[in-house]
């Protein structure tokens, strides 16, 4: 008997918090968004499925979605390329890959306010360093941010530069988990370094990056941050994403009810995406 | 020998060059902010930016300390980052080993709930937080920029699949041994997954330390409220910016965050030394 | 057992980061000092202008001895809009709060405004009629009837120039451009083109709402049509006029698009180098401007269209008592304090170069003595007769991220005007169509 609840014990205390301040939460925004409510009016009217079906009547709502689901995509794409590359690389024991490995985490220990304005500047179209540099080679100015067939690729460079230190980090030290006695056998074999890295360190360290594919898509989902600061979902609402979209009803616009029902669909699809992860990769991954 | 060494030196030159680009590439906006926290307010709107201050100001990190009762925030930001750290650990350890070395009934419905956790974003989820605190007459207290805190969905996440590592004879030679069970926790699991601890407190730190919207939707007092609430501040409603000052509030705030990490960061390496993996 | 021992000063590390926590949490509460009232009053006043503030509101707690006025910022505007509204909902509403004119009026809809009439009738040392009716655009709810807030941090866009380029490109540097058309002229004078790269501009401001309402105004539109149904710029073409000047000025290359977001900041700062050298923006920058241009600075009303009339609509925040407030009697002593005593929002204004909004202000020595020193401030309040406010609705906000939506995609993207309108117009029907 008391075996059995034991495992209860060790998962009990950390899964009440998240009751309290998440499940309850979440139950509550599924409340709201069948009310009118917007938080200073006395009176909620309930009003059934009427914020869902404004939300998907709204065409800005579809490409809310899409925006968001493009951001995700490269985000995630580009940050565990880079983050991989970097760990790889950087993955020695000297004082330089040690000084950088401190530096790729710099930018996500700096508030992004404090860093938004020198990318402001490094793409501006006109006096910017980026277009500079893209005319050295040749190649024609682009509009970064201030055009929306770039906004949304300025945004995700920002993003992964952002980010792509924190996921180096841990990356990091899956590698340094890696038994050495594996690669100095490799080494005898004479097998080649990139070879090394397909059958051995992926192999290995794939639970890891399993585990980091989840972490960042649900992270990208939740963009709200550099998007707040480096465009405010603009031009033309090329930028913004779910949350943006979300916290822009929910309290400039003072619609809660329909800001609900958005988050309502936020978080079925981050489920669905997590469940669909599950389902599908956890079986391919090699544990050990 | 030293032909050998030079070529070798020689060979690897393109590999440090690059890797200094890409130094560069990441640390150049923490540089220029540190930097323009030393220039003057002409100076800091010029366009092109200098690269060095041309005088070096101190004047700014006074102005932004005295800009609000900056030792009260600072005290709230330690308490709170410490208590947060301190409270995820003890109930994030033994969840994310209930996760890992346990089979129970309901574990797959117990773990969507951390995956849900995870995946909320805060910006939603304040409204009913702050209902739920002014209920409960806690906006007067530390507690709502902590409790919300307390269970850490990420740590209890990436730490249980570190424990899902260790491998099964490990444990299967500590059970033959008698251990108990809290003596393969204490013993074997968490020295084994030490380094994932400290990058856990690593990243709770920081976005703790750093953490903006939270404690100003929290709080309705400056007694109770952070550094980044503070440095927020000097920014003017409508635009005003004064850069210099802004940059050495948040380099103020960017510091206990360096030190820790370059502490942490060779604790991570030291625990896989110490560690059984090898 | 060494791990015991551990996890004991884990323990008690717990037990006294919460001991700090309650102690924080006796610290917090609110007692008021020596049985005084305290009156809570939310601002979104950060830097300089938050300073002032706090020095305003001790010279009201010095200067008598039953009210205790605490000042807390709150965030930006919109920060401070979302903290007021999850404040209301958790019963913790302040006293008196600062609001950005725009949310003024969902907050009056939901009554948690306090009609502050009864009070200076019962005063009698304020009338409704003393303030300055230029800036009374968002202070009356229901026509005439309730006086639900009264303008605080009030501006009105202004046109500057650089006074020495004018010189250098032989233009009358003592007058700004009158109309439109004076606008590209001049603007085209003031270009500078080296290497096939602009070095000068001949004019900026930001792509915002703010402007476009300006320009809309002049030609006689209304931001929101009179029967509320729809934009009021759409079915009289002024709308496309305006836009059509504005891609006039872009394709000539005279004028330079500062970005998405951050614009004032960088439309400022390209001011200020002397990269462009005419700027709409704020009457509040007026000071900060003086200060920190190394060239004569000139300013000017906004210019109008050919066959318009000078026009532009009012910024800011105004003030309110909110209705949910414990001290009504003692919040409104601090807002007679701030509205009638020179220490009070008199020298707020004369320090932060906001307006100022009521009569008695206005004749003081000291706004006198302001306007001879620098004339710029005269002609920022000179321009309050041609004021227009004209998007007072519930549902302007959400109206206003499509308007500027609208604009970046006719100045970002080059999108046909007419199109864009078209779609502007359904929109807004479909807005202002929603339930009251």
């Amino acid at each position: 008997m008391k075996k059995k609840l034991y495992p209860y014990l060790l998962v009990g205390p950390a899964l009440a918090f998240m009751m309290v301040f998440v499940v309850y939460p979440m139950f509550y925004l599924g409340y709201i968004s069948l009310t009118n409510w917007n938080l200073i009016n006395p009176n909620k009217k309930f009003v059934a499925l009427d914020n869902y079906k404004e939300l998907f009547g709204r065409e800005e709502f579809y490409q809310t979605l899409w925006n968001t689901c493009t951001y995700t995509f490269w985000t995630v794409l580009l940050i565990m390329t880079v983050a991989l590359l970097l760990a790889v690389w950087f993955n020695k024991n000297t004082r330089f890959d040690l000084f950088g490995q401190l530096a790729i985490f710099t930018p996500h220990i700096v508030a992004l306010v404090s860093v938004a304005m020198v990318w402001l500047w490094l793409m501006d179209p006109d006096a910017g360093l980026l277009n500079y540099i893209l005319g050295l080679f040749g190649i024609p100015p682009c509009g970064w941010l201030q055009s929306s067939k770039t906004s949304m690729m300025s945004i995700i460079l920002v993003s992964v530069w952002k980010s792509v230190g924190y996921y180096t980090l841990i990356i990091l030290s899956a590698l340094q988990g890696i038994p050495k006695e594996i690669y100095e056998a490799a080494a005898l074999d004479n097998t080649p370094k990139w070879k090394q890295f397909f059958k051995i360190t992926l192999p290995i360290i794939s639970p890891q990056l399993f585990f980091l594919l989840i972490v960042m898509t649900i992270g990208s989902f939740k963009v709200f941050e550099t998007v707040r600061v480096m465009t405010g979902g603009g031009p033309n609402f090329s930028t913004n994403v779910l949350v943006y979209y979300i916290y822009d009803y929910a309290f400039n616009n003072m619609k809660l009810g329909f800001a609900a029902a958005a988050g309502m669909v936020l978080l079925a699809i981050v489920g669905l995406v997590t469940v669909v992860y599950f389902k599908m990769l956890s079986k391919k991954v090699h544990y050990q | 020998m030293s032909k050998k060494k030079a070529l070798r030196m020689l060979k690897k030159t393109p590999e440090y060059l690059i890797k200094t680009i890409i130094i560069l590439i990441f640390v150049f906006p923490f540089y220029w902010m540190i930097c323009t926290a030393f220039k003057t307010y002409a100076e800091a709107i010029a366009t092109p930016p200098t690269l060095w201050p041309a005088d070096i100001v101190l004047e700014n990190f006074r102005t932004a300390w005295e800009s609000g009762p900056f030792p009260t925030y600072l005290k709230n930001s330690v308490i709170v980052t410490a208590s947060v750290i301190v409270v995820q650990f003890i109930l994030m350890v033994p969840a994310a080993y209930g996760f890992a070395r346990f089979e129970f009934k309901g574990k797959n419905l117990l773990f969507s709930i951390v995956l849900i956790a995870f995946m909320m974003p805060s910006q939603i989820v304040f409204i009913p937080v702050y209902l739920m605190m002014a209920r409960w007459d806690l906006l007067g207290t530390l507690l709502p920029q902590i409790l919300p805190f307390a269970a850490n969905a990420f740590g209890i996440f990436l730490l249980r699949q570190y424990f899902m590592q260790v491998p099964e004879e490990i444990i299967e030679a500590a059970k033959l041994d008698n251990a108990k069970e809290s003596q393969i926790m204490f013993r074997i699991m968490l020295p084994m997954a030490k380094s994932a601890m400290m990058t856990v407190a690593l990243f709770s730190f920081v976005s703790q330390w750093n953490d903006y919207f939270w404690p100003l939707v929290m709080t309705n007092d400056d007694r109770l409220r952070p550094l980044t609430v503070g440095i927020a501040m000097l920014k003017d409603a409508e635009g005003l910016v004064n850069w210099h000052v802004i940059m050495a509030g948040n380099t103020i705030l960017v510091i206990p965050i360096v030190i820790i990490y370059i502490f942490a960061s060779r604790q991570i390496v030291k625990a896989f030394v110490y560690s059984g993996i090898k | 057992m060494k791990m015991m021992k551990k996890i004991t000063s884990l323990l008690l590390a717990v037990v006294m980061v919460f001991g700090l926590v309650a102690c924080g949490g006796e610290a917090g509460t609110d007692t008021g000092t020596g049985g005084k009232t305290t009156v809570q009053f939310w601002h979104c006043m950060g830097s300089n202008n938050g300073d002032r503030i706090q020095q305003m509101v001790d010279r009201f707690n010095a200067s008598q001895d039953e009210i205790e006025v605490v000042a807390t910022y709150q965030g930006s505007y919109e920060e401070g809009n979302a903290k007021l509204q999850t404040a209301i909902a958790g019963g913790t509403a302040p006293d008196i709060a600062q609001i950005e004119r725009g949310f003024v009026e969902p907050y009056a809809k939901a009554e948690r405004l306090e009609d502050l009439r009864p009070y200076m009738e019962q005063s009698g040392t304020i009338s409704p009629d003393d303030f300055v009716e230029g800036l009374m655009g968002y202070s009356y709810y229901d026509g005439s009837d309730k006086l639900v807030s009264i303008p605080f941090s009030r501006s009105t866009p202004i046109f500057y120039y650089n006074k020495d380029a004018f010189r250098e490109a032989g233009l009358d540097a003592e007058k700004g451009p009158e109309t439109w058309d004076d606008v590209i002229e001049y603007a085209k004078k003031l270009t500078k083109v080296e290497n096939g790269k602009t070095v000068r501009y001949g004019i900026t401001f930001p792509v915002a709402t703010w402007y476009f309402k300006a320009n809309v105004a002049q030609l006689g539109g209304r931001t929101i049509n009179e029967d509320r149904t729809a934009v009021g710029f759409y079915e009289n073409g002024v709308g496309k006029q305006v836009l059509e000047y504005w891609t006039e000025l872009r394709d000539s290359g005279v004028y330079m698009v500062p970005p998405t977001k951050d614009g004032p900041i960088t439309a400022r700062q390209a001011f200020i180098n002397g990269e462009a050298c005419m700027f709409q923006e704020s009457t509040s920058l007026i000071g900060k401007l003086s200060e920190s241009c190394e060239f004569e600075l000139g300013a000017a009303y906004l210019p109008y269209a050919p066959g318009g009339k000078p026009a532009m609509p009012t910024g800011g925040a105004n003030i309110a008592m909110m209705a949910d407030g414990a001290n009504k009697e003692a919040a409104w002593k601090f807002l007679e304090w701030m509205l009638t005593d020179e220490e009070g929002c008199l020298q707020f204004e004369l320090e932060s170069g906001y307006l100022p909004f009521t009569k008695q202000m206005i004749e003081s020595d000291a706004i006198q003595t302001l306007w001879e020193e620098n004339p710029m401030y005269r002609i920022a309040y000179d321009q309050l007769q041609y004021a227009v406010d004209t998007e007072q609705h519930l549902y302007w906000a959400e109206l206003k991220s499509e308007i500027l939506a609208a604009e970046q995609a006719v100045m970002n993207d080059n999108a046909d005007i007419q199109e864009t309108l078209d779609k502007l117009y359904k929109r807004s029907q479909e807005i202002l169509s929603q339930e009251q």
